[in-house]
């Protein structure tokens, strides 16, 4: 689930930082600019492990801060295809279900690759919401959100950013704004093997 | 009057000499100082190509659930529980409780080693051992599922395998009362 990954990168260090011990501000920097943002294939930048080399500290002419090139590690969360993961049900739809890792909520379960045969109910309990019901053996199991769901990792992908349309009138960027927020990084999970879906259906 | 002549052209070349001399160090001067530019832009430019974000290592090495919730720990995310002093974010504090709620709470780095050691005999992929360290299958369901080809390369280890991971991987702390029986048990037999 978590990689390391190494990476250089040329950092400006803003000149009210200058009071403060050099590796405090650089890991400082560095938290700004990297911590809970996605990162093309290396995924969801968690934390940053170390800071391996600091060089530089150039000014440039007409610049008040202070340039470094810094190597460090990041601990990156990247799922690999094949992966078990146990998460939470977040919400449950006619495409699918969505799963949430707390620190993560785009995980999407589409409805082929849930547990079959199965059907789909409206929820007595949230006012239009569709319920999953898994039937096996004669026995009907419900998907709900009172324990963990184990679902294995299907495909990762990262959609690209969406560019802005200039020349659009308001009213479409009004409904663009209502519909889901970009995702920069979507997991795919699969429910239908032994052993995925609720705890509760195999403990 | 001749002498005159000669010296008026020796004095007006001369002269021309020198402003020519003088204008050539001039523009020398000037280019130099162009160039001390140049040479500065193009310091800069060279440095402004590596300003993006080079990758230099994309994997360097995968990390267990349990050493996650370790490097968190040890900046002070559990004994805070302001979590405002702590230099552990708001972000990395949602990764922490989910790790929390992770069989790898109880896990030590002893732990982990034996296990990985005990693997050994079953020959398993290095990302299986990962899974199963993070997953902690109590069945031989839950194995099926982590373990490709379960049936073909493990037939009959399986059950010994499962006994194994009860053995040294501690279960969470919610599924600690079902188990703890059964483990009892097991720690009668094995002594």
């Amino acid at each position: 689930m978590f990689f390391l990954s190494e990476i250089e990168h040329t950092l400006r260090l803003p000149p009210y930082l200058l009071n403060r011990p050099l590796n405090e501000a650089i890991k400082g920097e560095l938290d700004s600019l990297f911590l809970d943002k996605v990162i093309e294939k290396l995924g969801l930048c968690v934390s940053v492990y170390d800071i391996r080399s600091i060089d530089g500290g150039f000014i440039f002419p007409g610049d008040g801060a202070s340039t470094y090139t810094v190597r460090f590690r990041l601990v990156m969360f990247r799922p690999f295809v094949g992966e078990v993961i146990s998460a939470r049900l977040k919400e449950s739809s006619k495409d699918g279900l969505r799963l949430s890792l707390g620190f993560f909520d785009d995980i999407y379960v589409p409805v082929p690759l849930l547990a079959s045969p199965n059907h789909s109910e409206p929820d007595p309990e949230h006012k239009n919401g569709i319920r999953w019901v898994w039937e096996y053996e004669g026995e009907n199991y419900p998907i709900d959100g009172t324990d963990e769901i184990r679902f294995r990792v299907h495909n990762v992908s990262y959609p690209p950013v969406p560019l802005e349309q200039g020349k659009d009138s308001d009213e479409k960027e009004s409904e663009q704004k209502d519909s889901k927020p970009f995702a920069p990084m979507v997991v795919t999970g699969s429910l239908d093997a032994d052993g995925l879906g609720p705890i509760s259906w195999w403990v | 009057m001749l002498i005159l002549a000669i010296s008026y052209d020796l004095i007006s070349h001369i002269l021309l000499a020198f402003v020519k001399s003088g204008t050539l160090i001039f523009v020398g001067w000037i280019y130099s100082f162009y160039l001390k530019k140049l040479i500065a832009l193009g310091f800069l430019l060279e440095h402004f190509k590596k300003r993006v974000c080079l990758l230099l290592e994309h994997n360097a090495g995968a990390l267990t659930n349990f050493e996650v919730l370790d490097l968190l720990k040890s900046r002070g995310a559990g004994k805070d529980p302001t979590r405002v002093i702590a230099s552990v974010s708001a972000s990395e504090f949602k990764v922490f409780d989910y790790l929390e709620q992770t069989p790898a709470c109880n896990q030590t780095r002893d732990i982990i080693h034996k296990f990985v050691d005990e693997c050994k005999k079953f020959d398993l992929a290095k990302a299986e051992i990962l899974n199963v360290v993070n997953m902690r299958p109590s069945s031989a369901v839950e194995v099926y599922t982590i373990i490709e080809e379960c049936d073909t390369r493990m037939e009959e280890k399986i059950d010994d395998f499962v006994e194994m991971i009860l053995q040294v991987l501690p279960a969470h702390p919610s599924q600690a009362e079902p188990n703890e029986e059964s483990g009892e048990g097991k720690e009668e037999t094995v002594q």
